[in-house]
């Protein structure tokens, strides 16, 4: 294949890629409304079962509740309520968790059937991101010991290794 | 997502092991297919633009997550293989790329979710939303996800570099050079 028709390829492909991310945004993938969705309009979902990824903003051990911020455009409060003592000790503001359950109280609150700790606290988010950073210097170091990137003919195998 | 280290070691112990059967699959093309496991999670791109800034300038609805799926699986592979020079390169670059992307999918499916319910709803993207239950072994933060891993890799690291030259004529050929 010649280098234009490589070239050619390439962008296509990367149109390709972008078409995925427009079509996925598009696309209805769950049975059960989305954290998104019930941010945006929470009323829609009342009595109903979501699931709803959410950052903790504040921890009441006493009343086993919850208050967790989901959606980003825009963003919505949730007090997520019945949460096991188990978890309630784990977590703190700056945690993340998922939350299944019944929106409640003119969808202000969530009853909560099942929680799952996502990130305890905001040092699980700097283990997960300083790991993956390290991992990814990993693969990079890895490939580029045997593999040249030549700007004008894409990756070509270091004749030494 | 479980962190990149674990996703790289699993990789490395997976093709690496997979080179003992295949002649052609040297340590080269290893490194190839440990960049194939950290593909899926070029969705992290969204943390610097975000799908709503992208779609807020556009107009467009966009969602990061559409590559961290079967389809921007294979989209990623083939564009990642074309940067090969060589066709024969292409073809390899974009098998152990798929094959390590896959892999990435694949140890990202037994995460814990509330609803009991595997992620199959975005990693099948563009296949149909199929969600079959999870055995929830770990949420991405557990650290002992990337020590069992590391083990992994070690282990094959160390049977990689001990087995006997018998069973290893391409290294023999090699080190003839």
């Amino acid at each position: 294949m010649t280098r234009r028709y490589r070239l050619v390829a390439v962008c296509l492909l990367l149109s390709a890629a972008v078409g995925l991310c427009v079509l996925y945004a598009t696309a209805d993938r769950s049975a059960a409304p989305e954290s998104e969705a019930i941010a945006a309009d929470p009323g829609a979902y009342d009595g109903q079962q979501v699931l709803v990824f959410g950052d903790v903003v504040a921890v009441d051990a006493a009343s086993q509740s919850v208050e967790i911020v989901a959606g980003t455009d825009p963003e919505r409060e949730f007090t997520v309520e019945s949460v096991p003592d188990r978890t309630i000790e784990s977590i703190e503001p700056g945690g993340s968790i998922q939350v299944d359950g019944v929106l409640a109280e003119d969808s202000t609150a969530i009853v909560a059937a099942e929680v799952v700790v996502d990130y305890r606290h905001p040092g699980d988010f700097r283990y997960v991101y300083l790991t993956s950073i390290f991992g990814g210097l990993l693969a990079a170091g890895g490939f580029l010991w045997f593999w040249r990137i030549d700007p004008r003919v894409g990756f070509v195998p270091r004749g030494d290794r | 997502m479980a962190e990149w280290v674990s996703h790289v070691c699993l990789a490395y112990a997976l093709f690496t092991a997979a080179g003992w059967y295949l002649d052609w699959l040297d340590k080269r093309w290893v490194a190839v297919g440990v960049v194939g496991s950290i593909l899926p999670d070029l969705d992290r791109l969204g943390l610097l633009v975000s799908g709503d800034f992208i779609t807020a300038a556009t107009g467009v609805p966009f969602e990061w997550a559409g590559i961290n799926s079967v389809g921007g699986a294979v989209v990623l592979s083939a564009i990642g293989a074309l940067l090969f020079e060589r066709p024969s390169h292409q073809r390899r670059g974009f098998l152990l790329l798929l094959s390590g992307a896959c892999s990435h999918l694949l140890a990202d499916l037994p995460q814990r979710y509330a609803d009991g319910l595997m992620l199959t709803n975005k990693y099948l993207f563009p296949l149909p939303a199929w969600r079959p239950p999870t055995p929830g072994w770990y949420v991405s933060a557990d650290r002992w996800v990337a020590v069992v891993a590391v083990a992994v890799a070690l282990v094959v690291f160390l049977a990689d570099r001990y087995r006997t030259p018998a069973t290893q004529p391409a290294t023999v050929e090699r080190t003839g050079q």
